[in-house]
């Protein structure tokens, strides 16, 4: 993923007046199949990157697709990027705002995704549509103060097994995944009150801890300690995919 | 000979064209300053998100591993 083009500030700050969908390729058949409906490679299957812009209804391609924001905003700065994308929702002014929580598919995933993001994880236990989670949670998922700075998860109680540290009464934790998203420790906690829910978002965003990583030497280090993940589907880019061919 | 040179000069190039396209991307990544990307983890509850709000889908998918270590896109 191009997180050189998706952390620069223009493009966040673009990005406010879209829907951001990020899927985790090769971990649902339905989203690859959706992925497949956007953008192939030559070969006739999804990369392990896919980037594009759609219509609200995401029945039509705004810009064209690819692997990259090149792709489909052509070769330019992100800056220059930024502004066509602000281009393209100046078509579609709303005025409404996103308010569902932005949750990833399982604990499992978010809990691999908030290491890849280096963010802390907040997981409400519970059910999605439970009024604490649906209303208040997803509220301050859009405030100011939270809004980019966290992954989002939902899960029941007898889910939480890689988690250390969760109390019985725990109905929402802030949670520090470990370097490769496999664990996680409770660094803040609450019940469901409001008032109590943004007190420890923000206990969470204080007490979370992440230093620089190295991919290469994560990912050696990775082999040689076997923290392996399992895609839940076949996949069909870089060395895994090319061994499999042979 | 001046076909000599005209192949050796296309070859440099070429060679150096390889060298800079194969260039690896950042080895080391920092942690987020500050707010980042909003993103729904799914496409139904972002695709829910955009009919509601009619807002345009940035959409993005991304590998969560690599050589299937996790922890990073």
């Amino acid at each position: 993923m191009d997180r050189s083009f998706l952390s620069q500030k223009d493009v966040i700050e673009a990005s406010r007046d879209f829907v951001c969908i990020r899927l985790a390729t090769y971990e649902s058949a339905a989203e690859a199949k959706v992925l497949k409906s956007i953008w192939v490679s030559r070969d006739g299957d999804i990369k392990n990157t896919t980037f594009a812009i759609l219509s609200p209804d995401g029945r039509r391609l705004l810009t064209d697709a690819g692997r990259g924001p090149d792709w489909a905003l052509g070769r330019g700065s992100a800056a220059e990027h930024a502004q066509q994308m602000t281009r393209i929702a100046r078509e579609h002014r709303t005025s409404q705002s996103p308010a569902a929580l932005p949750t990833c598919a399982d604990l499992r995933r978010a809990l691999n995704i908030a290491a890849c993001d280096m963010q802390p994880l907040v997981v409400a236990i519970g059910k999605p549509g439970e009024p604490w989670i649906a209303k208040s949670l997803a509220k301050l998922a859009w405030n100011d103060d939270f809004i980019g700075r966290f992954v989002w998860a939902t899960a029941s109680r007898d889910e939480l097994d890689a988690i250390d540290g969760v109390g019985a009464k725990d109905k929402l934790i802030v949670v520090q995944p470990d370097d490769y998203g496999l664990t996680g420790t409770v660094i803040a906690r609450s019940a469901s009150r409001p008032t109590a829910i943004a007190k420890t978002l923000r206990a969470g965003l204080d007490a979370f801890r992440v230093g620089e990583k190295d991919s290469r030497r994560h990912i050696r280090r990775g082999q040689r300690t076997d923290k392996q993940w399992k895609p839940a589907i076949e996949v069909t880019d870089g060395p895994t995919a090319r061994r499999r061919d042979r | 000979m001046r076909v000599t040179r005209v192949v050796v000069a296309a070859l440099s190039l070429s060679a150096l064209a390889i060298t800079a396209s194969a260039q690896p991307r950042p080895s080391v990544v920092t942690p987020p300053a500050g707010p980042q990307v909003a993103w729904f983890g799914t496409w139904a509850g972002g695709l829910a998100e955009a009919k509601r709000t009619k807002r345009p889908i940035l959409l993005v998918s991304a590998a969560p591993h690599c050589r299937m270590v996790p922890g990073v896109w």
